[in-house]
């Protein structure tokens, strides 16, 4: 088994009236050699929805994730800013 | 070593990789499609699919020694030890709705987990913003 492993997995065909909706999974494996250890982040990825011939695909996405990410970003950057600044203050006060 | 030692220790390693090897094949069976999406549930004319993402991991290690020389030189000593653990996380992500409108997917908002993340960003920009102030100042 190679040490990471990223894949997309079809899961089974549930019915619901004319449609038939299919889940996909996206998991990565990342595997120690030995075996020493593993860690397993699977998470689903969408839906393959087919009605009357036609098929879309439909996303899942997790809001939580997006929501927390954008805060954890929008802080870094802030504090990046923040930092400069200060530099820009420091050299500015300081004695040539 | 003697031969009745080296037998039982590698009889005991092997059970050891045994016993970490089933572990681990329960670890990546976690990965397959249908850990992340819950069985369908039927309520009136609605189709509803709870998902969720799992993190899962684990680690082992092992060793084993031997002292030739022994205690005071009277007797060989080997040994062995090892260790282990594991952690499985799951978490809502969203739930699929299937009814007469279509289909659709609602996201699962943590709020509790937001809510400690903007305090903690809040918490870290306000110490910045006031370590700058009194730099200024």
């Amino acid at each position: 088994m190679p040490l990471v492993k990223l894949e997309t997995r079809k899961g089974q065909a549930v019915r619901h009236g004319d449609s038939e909706l299919v889940p996909r999974a996206r998991a990565l494996t990342v595997q120690l050699p030995g075996p020493r250890g593993v860690f397993v982040w699977n998470r689903p990825a969408g839906l393959e929805v087919r009605n009357a011939g036609e098929s879309y695909y439909l996303r899942v996405r997790d809001k939580t994730r997006a929501t927390v990410s954008i805060m954890v970003f929008g802080t870094a950057a802030l504090l990046a800013v923040l930092a400069t600044g200060k530099r820009r203050c420091l050299k500015k006060t300081s004695p040539v | 070593m003697n031969v009745e030692e080296k037998a039982t220790r590698e009889e005991t390693e092997m059970m050891i990789s045994e016993m970490i090897r089933h572990n681990f094949d329960r670890f990546i069976d976690v990965a397959s499609v249908e850990s992340v999406y819950g069985k369908p549930v039927q309520k009136d004319d609605a189709l509803i699919i709870p998902t969720a993402e799992i993190m899962s991991g684990m680690g082992f290690g092992t060793g084993f020694g031997e002292n030739p020389q022994g205690d005071g030189g009277k007797r060989a000593q080997n040994g062995g030890g090892g260790g282990g653990g594991g952690r499985v996380v799951a978490r809502p992500v969203a739930t699929i709705i299937a009814d007469r409108d279509g289909v659709r997917v609602e996201p699962v908002i943590d709020k509790t987990k937001i809510t400690i993340a903007g305090l903690a960003a809040c918490s870290l920009l306000g110490f910045m913003l006031l370590r700058l102030l009194r730099h200024i100042s």
